[in-house]
C-alpha cells in the first residue's frame, strides 16, 4: 500500500510540475518590416532600384517643366533607364478617350468609354560615380519611372511653373493606400489641385478616394472606382469634383493592386507650388526638422486621423536655442476618427516667434495618424528673403545616421538650408555634411555637435552650376530636411532627406510633460 | 477410341500423377460401378510402370494414356478432347476420389432428370465417410465461391436432396460430352478451384445448368497432387476469380460489377493488412497485377465466352448468392474459430473465465463493425469528395510517375535532384493500379488509414491480458480522443501517423518487457515487429522512430527504477532492434533523413507555431474550433486504475500515466526550448499520451472487475461509479466531430483553385509558392522570418513533398533571387524567374481558398513587392490566394521532362530495403508461430 501511495504521489507531482512549464515564452514575434519612410533606399541584398515620379505637371500642364534630379553617391558609374508614361488628364467629366502615339499602344476597356493607353517611351542615360544629373522630361505632363541596375542612386523630381516650383523625392515603392492630409480647391484664377495616379505595373487598378472635410467624410462619385490602366498614369483635377474648400484631407485606397500617388497644388496668384507624395503608411511618431513661425512666416500642421478610433496626439515644438527644461508646453490634439485637425503655430503664443525650431508629434493612444506641415510666406520681409511661397513636408517617422539627397537648384539665385535635428533626449550627435559632385566629396563646414533634442540650420547657399548631392553622416541617428528658397521671390520647397531601409531607428518616445488641451474638432 | 452403345455412354476420366498406391482407391471405386456403359480412361502423368500395372490389375478394361506434361488437372483432362468419341457423358475424377457403388448411375440419372449439363457427386471424407466434405458451391457476383455445407459436417442426410448449385468440384464431376467439347474443355493454367468455377460458369453462360446429386457418393481424400489445391494454389484463387469475372460477364454487368469488385478488394486488402494477414494482402495485390498483365489474353478468352452466350447475365446473377461471399465466409470462419478457440483458451488460461476468448472475438467483431460504420459516416464527405490539399495532405500524381519516382529517386518536386523518395509513393502507386485507376480513393484511404490502424492497435494492446470489456473500453477510449480528428482537421498527417502507430509500439514494448502479466518475453521478435510497424509508418514519416525511442527509454527507466532491471534491459533491447529493423526496412529515406541538415523539419512536418496550453494537452486536444471540455473525459476515466488498481494492473497503470505525463511535458518543453524553431507539433506528442491513457482506461476497467466488483460498497465503488458517468459523456465530442462528415477539415482547396491554370500536356515549368510555412500546401523552406518558399513542377505539389528532396543549388539561387526582390527596389522579378523556369508565383495567405485570414506584415510586404513587378501579371484565382504569371508566359524547362535512369546506388539501397523487409516479415512470422506454442502462454 505504501508503494502504491508513493507511486500515486510521484505521478501527481509530475503532473503538477507540468504547470511550471505551462507559461508563455517571450517569443520574438515575427518582426514586422522595419518602419521606414517612403521613399527609402533598398535594404542590403537588393541589386536593383526603381523610382517612381508620379506628378508630371501642375496647373494647365503644358507650361510646367518637369525635371528629374538623379544623384549617384556610389563610386561606380550607373546606367539609368528612364521610362516616361503619358498621363490622362481628368476633370469632373467621366472617363474620356485619349489617344497617344509613340511608341506602341495597348488597349484596355473601361466602361463606358474606351481608354487608349500608351506604352512608355524610354531613354537611357549614364550617371557617373559621385555625381548628379538633371534630366528634363521632354513631354509635359508625363510620369516617369527610373530604373537603376544598382542600389544607391537617389532621384527627386521638380515641377516648375511661372516662377513657382517644388521638388520632392520620387517614390521607391507603390502602395495600396495613400494619404494626403492637406488639399484644397480654390476658385481663384490659376489655382489648381491635381491628384496624380501612376500605375506603371501591368494590371489595371481601381481607386477610391475618400475626402474628409470639415463638413464630414464622403467618397465623391467621380472619385469612386477610378480605373487606372496598367502602364499609365492619370491626373485628376480635384477642383471639378470636390466642393470649394481651403482644406480637406484625402485617403486613397486601391482595389486589387498598388499605385503611386502624388498631389500637385498650385496656389493662386503665384502663391507657390506644393508637391506632396501620397503618404503610404500612418505613424504614431513623427519629426519635422525644419520649422519657424511668426515674422511673416505661417506654419500650419494638419493632423489627419484616417483610422476608426480617435487619436490623441501630442505636438511638441522644440526651439533650437532652448534647453530641454524650458520647452513650450505641448499641444494636445484630439483628432476624431477619419477627420483632421489644423494647428497654426503662428497663432500660438507659447511658440517663440520667428525663431527656428523643430517639431515632434506622438499619438499617445496608439492611433495612427498622418501629418503635413505647410510653411507659407504670409508677408514680405521674412527671414527667408522671400515675397511669397509655400512649402510642405510630411515629416519623418524614423531617424538615421546617414542621409542623402540631390542638390541641384534650378536657379543660381536659389539658396538651400540644411536643417539637422537630434531627436534623442540623451545622446549627443556629431554630424558631418559633405557635398558630392564631379566624382569628389568635400565637407561642408566642420563637424557639428548636436545636443540631445538640439537642431541646427546649415546655410548651404546656392548649389552652383554643377548638380551635386549632399550626404549627412552622424554619430547617432538624426533627422534632416533641406529647405530651398528661390531668391527671385518665387517659391519655397522643403525636401526630406533620403535614408536606407535597414538603417533606420525608431524615434524616441516623447517625455510626458504638461500639455494644454486644444480639444477635438 | 470408341465406347459402347445402349445406355448413355459414360467415359470416366481419371488424371493422375501419383503412383499405384495413390490411384488404387479411384480405380477400385470405378471397378465397383455396375453401370453398363462405363469406360475408364486413365491419363497417367506419373510415368511409372507400376501404375500401369496396377491399372491393368484392378481395371483390365481401362484405357491408359500417358501424358508427358501435367501443368494442371484441367490441362491433362483436356487431352480427351478429340480422342474420345461417342461418349454422352464425361466423368472427371480425381485420383484420390473413390466412388461408392451406384454413383455413376445416380449421376447419369440426375443429368437426365434435371436436364443438367454438369452434375457433381456428394463428397464425403475418405477417412471418415460420415462427415461431409463438399456438396457444391454458391458463387457471388465477384466470383468468390462459398461452400454450401460446412466442411466436416456430420452427414445425417440433412442435405440429401438433389439441387441446383453454381459450381461443383472436379473431384467427381459428370459433364455432358458435347457441352464439354463446345466449351473447349477446361481453361488451362488455372488452379483446380478456378478450373471448376470457370467451367461451371461458362456452362451456365452456354445455357446448361449445374446440379449436385446426393445419391452419388464419393469419398474424397483431398491429397491429389494434381487435382487438389495446394497452399500455393489457394493463394492464386483470388487471381482466378478475378479472371473468371473479367471473362464471363457481358459488358453491362461487367461495368457494374468490376468497380464493386475493386472496392471489395481494397477493403479486403486493408482489413487483411490490419489483421496481420500479410499473405492475403499480397495475394490480392498479385491477383490484380497478374490480371492487368494478362489483360490481352483475358480479352481474347472473353470474346470466345461471349460468342457462346445463350443465357443473359441477369439469369446467371439470379443463380448466384447475394452480397459478398467473402464477407459471408469470413463471418462463418470467425464463428468457427470462436468455437474452436474455446477449448484452447481453457487450456491456455485456466484461471480465466471460460468465455473470455469467446467474448473477445465477438466483441472485437462487433466493435469493428460499429467503428467502421462511424468512421465511414464521419468521413463520408472525404470519401465521396476526396480529401482537400492541406499542409501534408498532398495530391498524388499518375501511378507510373509515383512508382518511377520511388524506384529511381529522381524527385519531381521543384528542381530535378536525385534523392530518397518516401515509400508512400510506392504504396499509392500500387494502390492506384489496384483500384483500377482510383488514385483519389487510394489517396483518401492512405491518408485516413491512421484512424482504423490506431483503433486496431488499441484493441491489440490489451490482447491476452485484458478481458474483452477492458479491451473494448481501451479501444473506445483511444477512438474518442481528439488527437486524430484535430490532425485531420488541420491536415497534419504526421500527427495522424503518430496516432496510428503509438498503441502498437506501446503494446509491443510492454510485451517485450516480460514483466507481469507479459510472461514470455521475446524482445527480439517484439523488436522486429515494432520495427516493421515503424517502417510502415516511415513510408510517410519517421516519427515512429522517435516514439519507439522515447517509449523504450521511458518504460525501461521506470522498470529499472521499480527494481526490474532485467525487464528494463529487455525493453531497451527490443527498442534498439525495432529502430534498427525500422531503419533498414525504410531505406533509403531513413539514411537520407539522418544525413540531411534539415532532418528535424522533415521529421516533424509543417511547423505548428501555436503555443500548447496545459489545459488543452490534458484534454488531449490541440485547441481549435472543435475543442471542448468533454474531451477531458478519457484522462479522467484513466485515473480509475490509479485509484482502484492493484498488482500488475496498478503497475502498468502508473507506467501508462508516466508515458502520458512525459508526452505532455515534451510538448510544453519543446515549445519553451524552440518557440519559433522546428519542433514537434502537439498532435504528434499527444498520440503516445492518448495511447498510454487508453491502455490505462483498459487497465482501470480490468481493475474494477478484478479488484473492486464483488466487494462491499466503499469509496472504490463510488469512484468507479463517478468514472463510469464521465465515460458515458466521452463519446459526445467524438460524435459531434463526426457529424459534418469531414472531421472538421476545411473546404476550399488552394491547389484545386490554382490547378485551374494547368494546361494539358504542359507541366515542364515551375511554380514558386510563397507563404507562411504552416499555411503552404506542401513542405517548404524558410526564406525570411514569417515567410517560406517551395517550388513545384507545374502548379501541383506532389505527395513526395512529405519527404522533400534536399535543397539544390538551383533552389538556393532562386531563393536568393526572391530574397533580393523582397529587399526592395526590384521591378522586374519576372525576367529573373524565367531563368529558373518559373512560370507562376503563388502567394498563399489562407489555409483554404475562398477564405481570408489575417495577413502577416511579411506577407503584405511580399504581396506588395510582387504587385510592383512590371513583368508579373496578377491573375484572379480565389480569395486567400494571389497568383502572378510571368510576362513571358510560355516559360518551360526541358530538363523537367527528361527521363532519367535510376542510379546504381539508389537501386542498391532499394534492394537492401526489400531484403530487409522480407527478412523482417519472416522473422515476425516466426514470432507468431512461437507465440502459438505452449511455452508462450500468458502468465495471468
Amino acid at each position: 500500500m505504501r508503494r502504491h501511495l508513493l507511486a500515486i504521489a510521484l505521478v501527481a507531482t509530475a503532473l503538477a510540475s507540468l504547470m511550471l512549464l505551462d507559461h508563455p515564452v517571450d517569443t520574438r514575434d515575427a518582426e514586422p518590416p522595419q518602419k521606414a519612410p517612403r521613399p527609402a533606399l533598398s535594404r542590403k541584398g537588393a541589386t536593383t532600384s526603381t523610382w517612381y515620379c508620379a506628378a508630371g505637371s501642375a496647373g494647365t500642364g503644358d507650361a510646367t517643366t518637369h525635371e528629374l534630379v538623379v544623384f549617384n553617391p556610389t563610386g561606380a558609374d550607373v546606367d539609368v533607364v528612364i521610362s516616361t508614361f503619358f498621363a490622362r488628364r481628368e476633370a469632373a467629366a467621366p472617363a474620356t478617350t485619349e489617344t497617344t502615339t509613340e511608341p506602341a499602344t495597348t488597349t484596355s476597356t473601361e466602361s463606358p468609354t474606351t481608354t487608349v493607353v500608351a506604352g512608355p517611351s524610354t531613354q537611357k542615360v549614364a550617371v557617373a560615380g559621385r555625381s548628379s544629373l538633371v534630366v528634363p522630361l521632354a513631354t509635359p505632363g508625363a510620369s516617369a519611372m527610373v530604373e537603376f541596375a544598382a542600389v544607391g542612386p537617389v532621384v527627386t523630381h521638380r515641377l516648375v511653373i511661372e516662377g513657382s516650383f517644388d521638388e520632392a523625392p520620387c517614390a521607391t515603392s507603390a502602395s495600396a493606400v495613400a494619404y494626403f492630409p492637406t488639399a484644397n480647391t480654390e476658385t481663384a484664377k490659376g489655382a489648381s489641385s491635381q491628384l496624380w495616379l501612376f500605375n506603371p505595373f501591368p494590371a489595371d487598378v481601381s481607386v477610391d478616394v475618400q475626402v474628409a472635410s470639415e463638413d464630414g467624410v464622403r467618397t465623391p462619385g467621380q472619385l469612386r472606382g477610378l480605373v487606372v490602366a496598367g502602364g499609365s498614369s492619370r491626373a485628376v483635377e480635384l477642383g471639378g469634383i470636390v466642393q470649394t474648400r481651403d482644406q480637406f484631407a484625402m485617403a486613397l485606397r486601391v482595389r486589387g493592386g498598388v499605385i503611386v500617388a502624388e498631389q500637385s497644388r498650385l496656389e493662386p496668384g503665384g502663391g507657390g507650388l506644393v508637391l506632396t507624395p501620397g503618404v503610404p503608411a500612418t505613424s504614431t511618431r513623427l519629426v519635422f526638422a525644419d520649422g519657424r513661425s511668426g515674422g511673416g512666416i505661417g506654419e500650419r500642421f494638419v493632423v489627419y486621423n484616417p483610422g476608426d478610433e480617435e487619436a490623441s496626439v501630442l505636438l511638441q515644438v522644440v526651439p533650437f536655442d532652448t534647453d530641454l527644461q524650458s520647452l513650450p508646453e505641448k499641444f494636445d490634439l484630439a483628432v476624431p476618427p477619419r477627420r483632421y485637425m489644423v494647428l497654426d503655430l503662428q497663432d500660438q503664443v507659447r511658440v517663440p516667434s520667428d525663431r527656428p525650431h523643430w517639431v515632434r508629434l506622438e499619438s499617445v493612444n496608439g492611433a495612427q495618424v498622418v501629418v503635413q506641415r505647410l510653411a507659407q510666406l504670409l508677408a514680405e520681409g521674412s527671414p527667408w528673403a522671400l515675397r511669397s511661397g509655400v512649402g510642405g513636408s510630411v515629416g519623418q517617422p524614423v531617424m538615421a545616421r546617414r542621409w542623402t539627397m540631390p542638390w541641384a537648384d534650378r536657379s543660381a539665385e536659389s539658396t538651400s538650408t540644411l536643417v539637422v535635428v537630434n531627436p534623442s533626449t540623451d545622446t549627443i550627435a556629431r554630424v558631418k555634411v559633405s557635398r558630392i559632385a564631379a566624382g569628389s566629396r568635400a565637407p561642408v563646414g566642420s563637424e557639428i555637435e548636436l545636443a540631445p533634442s538640439g537642431g541646427v540650420a546649415i546655410e548651404l547657399g546656392p548649389a552652383g552650376a554643377e548638380p551635386a548631392g549632399i550626404e549627412i553622416e552622424a554619430s547617432s541617428p538624426v533627422v534632416s530636411e533641406r529647405r530651398v528658397a528661390a531668391a527671385s521671390g518665387g517659391d519655397l520647397a522643403v525636401i526630406p532627406m533620403i535614408g536606407r531601409n535597414g538603417e533606420f531607428a525608431e524615434l524616441p518616445s516623447m517625455s510626458h510633460t504638461t500639455a494644454v488641451e486644444l480639444g477635438g474638432g | 477410341m470408341q465406347v459402347g452403345t445402349g445406355l448413355p455412354a459414360v467415359v470416366a476420366v481419371v488424371a493422375t500423377t501419383g503412383g499405384p498406391e495413390e490411384i488404387a482407391p479411384a480405380l477400385e471405386g470405378l471397378a465397383a460401378q455396375e453401370y453398363g456403359n462405363l469406360t475408364v480412361v486413365v491419363l497417367d502423368a506419373s510415368a511409372e510402370q507400376a501404375t500401369t500395372e496396377k491399372i491393368a490389375e484392378l481395371l483390365p478394361g481401362a484405357f491408359v494414356r500417358e501424358v508427358f506434361s501435367a501443368p494442371s488437372f484441367g490441362a491433362v483432362c483436356n487431352t480427351v478432347l478429340g480422342t474420345v468419341e461417342g461418349a454422352t457423358f464425361l466423368l472427371f475424377c480425381h485420383d484420390d476420389t473413390q466412388l461408392e457403388p451406384g454413383a455413376v448411375h445416380a449421376l447419369v440419372t440426375e443429368a437426365f432428370r434435371a436436364n443438367a449439363g454438369i452434375v457433381g457427386a456428394k463428397l464425403v471424407r475418405a477417412e471418415d465417410p460420415e462427415r461431409l466434405d463438399e456438396m457444391g458451391y454458391g458463387v457471388d457476383a465477384f466470383g468468390f465461391t462459398v461452400p454450401l455445407i460446412e466442411a466436416g459436417e456430420l452427414d445425417q442426410s440433412q442435405h440429401d436432396a438433389s439441387r441446383d448449385v453454381f459450381m461443383v468440384s472436379t473431384a467427381a464431376m459428370l459433364v455432358r460430352a458435347d457441352l464439354f467439347g463446345d466449351l473447349g474443355g477446361f481453361t488451362p493454367a488455372m488452379t483446380p478451384a478456378g478450373e471448376a468455377l470457370d467451367l461451371c460458369w461458362r456452362a451456365r453462360v452456354a445455357g446448361a445448368s449445374v446440379a449436385v446429386m446426393p445419391a452419388a457418393v464419393a469419398r474424397h481424400a483431398r491429397d491429389s497432387s494434381l487435382a487438389d489445391s495446394s497452399a500455393d494454389d489457394r493463394r492464386k484463387e483470388v487471381r482466378d476469380q478475378a479472371r473468371v469475372v473479367l471473362t464471363t460477364y457481358g459488358p453491362g454487368h461487367l461495368l457494374r460489377v468490376a468497380p464493386l469488385a475493386a472496392l471489395l478488394s481494397v477493403a479486403d486488402l486493408v482489413t487483411s493488412t490490419c489483421f496481420g494477414h500479410v499473405g492475403r494482402s499480397l495475394d490480392i495485390i498479385r491477383a490484380w497485377g497478374w490480371n492487368l498483365l494478362h489483360l490481352p489474353s483475358a480479352l481474347s478468352r472473353r470474346r470466345k465466352v461471349q460468342a457462346s452466350r445463350r443465357v443473359p447475365d441477369g439469369d446467371i446473377r439470379a443463380a448466384q448468392i447475394r452480397g459478398s461471399g467473402r464477407i459471408v465466409t469470413s463471418y462463418r470462419n470467425l464463428r468457427a474459430a470462436t468455437s474452436r478457440r474455446i477449448p484452447d483458451a481453457i487450456a491456455a488460461a485456466r484461471d480465466l473465465p471460460s468465455t473470455l476468448q469467446h467474448e473477445s472475438v465477438l466483441a472485437g467483431a462487433v466493435l469493428a463493425v460499429i467503428l467502421a460504420a462511424v468512421f465511414a459516416i464521419g468521413s463520408r464527405g472525404l470519401l465521396t469528395h476526396g480529401v482537400p490539399v492541406l499542409r501534408d495532405f498532398l495530391p498524388v500524381g499518375p501511378p507510373g510517375a509515383l512508382l518511377r519516382e520511388w524506384w529511381g529517386g529522381w524527385r519531381q518536386e521543384g528542381f530535378v535532384v536525385n534523392g530518397a523518395a518516401p515509400g508512400v509513393l510506392a504504396v499509392l502507386g500500387v494502390g492506384h493500379f489496384a483500384l483500377l485507376g482510383g488514385g483519389g480513393p487510394a489517396r483518401t484511404l492512405v491518408l485516413l488509414a491512421g484512424l482504423p490502424l490506431g483503433a486496431l492497435g488499441a484493441w491489440r494492446c490489451g490482447r491476452d491480458i485484458l478481458s474483452p470489456r477492458a479491451r473494448l473500453a481501451a479501444t473506445m477510449a483511444y477512438v474518442v480522443v481528439a488527437v486524430p480528428y484535430d490532425a485531420i482537421a488541420s491536415g497534419r498527417w504526421v500527427a495522424l501517423v503518430s496516432y496510428g502507430v503509438a498503441p502498437w509500439i506501446l503494446a509491443h514494448l510492454a510485451r517485450a518487457s516480460g514483466v507481469a502479466p507479459f510472461a514470455s518475453s521475446r524482445p527480439f521478435h517484439e523488436g522486429v515487429v515494432t520495427g516493421l510497424i515503424v517502417a510502415i509508418a516511415a513510408t510517410v514519416s519517421a516519427v515512429g522512430f522517435v516514439i519507439t525511442l522515447g517509449m523504450a527509454v521511458l518504460i525501461g527507466a521506470l522498470l529499472a527504477l521499480s527494481g526490474d532491471v532485467a525487464g528494463a534491459r529487455r525493453v531497451a533491447r527490443s527498442g534498439g532492434i525495432a529502430i534498427g529493423v525500422g531503419f533498414l526496412c525504410s531505406l533509403p529515406t531513413s539514411l537520407d533523413l539522418l544525413a540531411r541538415s534539415d532532418r528535424w523539419s522533415v521529421l516533424w512536418g509543417p511547423n505548428d507555431s501555436r503555443r500548447p496550453h496545459l489545459d488543452e494537452l490534458l484534454r488531449l486536444s490541440v485547441g481549435g474550433d472543435g475543442d471542448t471540455l468533454l474531451w477531458a473525459a478519457v484522462p479522467v476515466v484513466a485515473v480509475l486504475v490509479m485509484v482502484v488498481g492493484r498488482g500488475w494492473r496498478f503497475r502498468w497503470g502508473a507506467i501508462s500515466w508516466s508515458v502520458a505525463i512525459a508526452a505532455w511535458g515534451a510538448a510544453l518543453l519543446s515549445y519553451r526550448c524552440w518557440p519559433d524553431g522546428v519542433r514537434p507539433g502537439s498532435g504528434v506528442l499527444l498520440a503516445p499520451a492518448a495511447a498510454a491513457l487508453a491502455f490505462a482506461v483498459g487497465l482501470g476497467v480490468e481493475s474494477f472487475h478484478a479488484d473492486v466488483r464483488g466487494g462491499a460498497f466503499g469509496w472504490r465503488q463510488a469512484a468507479a461509479s463517478v468514472v463510469a458517468l464521465v465515460a458515458a459523456v466521452a463519446v459526445v465530442p467524438f460524435l459531434q466531430a463526426a457529424i459534418d462528415g469531414r472531421w472538421g477539415l476545411v473546404d476550399g482547396d488552394v491547389v484545386a483553385a490554382v490547378a485551374t491554370l494547368e494546361e494539358a500536356d504542359d507541366s515542364n515549368y515551375r511554380t514558386l509558392w510563397l507563404g507562411d510555412s504552416d499555411v503552404l500546401p506542401m513542405r517548404s523552406v524558410p526564406l525570411e522570418e514569417g515567410l517560406a518558399f517551395a517550388v513545384t513542377r507545374g502548379v501541383r505539389p506532389g505527395l513526395g513533398s512529405v519527404h522533400p528532396p534536399r535543397r539544390s543549388r538551383a533552389a538556393d539561387a532562386l531563393a536568393d533571387t526572391v530574397r533580393s526582390a523582397l529587399s526592395g527596389g526590384q521591378s522586374r522579378l519576372g525576367s529573373q524567374l524565367v531563368d529558373h523556369g518559373v512560370r507562376y508565383v503563388v502567394v498563399v495567405s489562407s489555409l483554404s481558398a475562398g477564405s481570408l485570414s489575417d495577413s502577416s506584415p511579411m506577407l503584405d510586404a511580399t504581396r506588395s513587392t510582387l504587385a510592383q513587378q512590371l513583368d508579373l501579371h496578377s491573375l484572379d484565382v480565389a480569395p486567400g490566394v494571389d497568383v502572378y504569371r510571368v510576362a513571358d508566359g510560355r516559360v518551360t524547362d526541358p530538363a523537367l521532362g527528361r527521363t532519367r535512369r535510376a542510379p546504381g546506388s539508389r537501386i542498391a539501397l532499394n534492394v537492401i530495403q526489400l531484403i530487409a523487409l522480407v527478412a523482417a516479415i519472416r522473422a515476425a512470422k516466426g514470432r507468431a508461430h512461437a507465440r502459438s506454442t505452449p511455452d508462450a502462454e500468458v502468465q495471468r
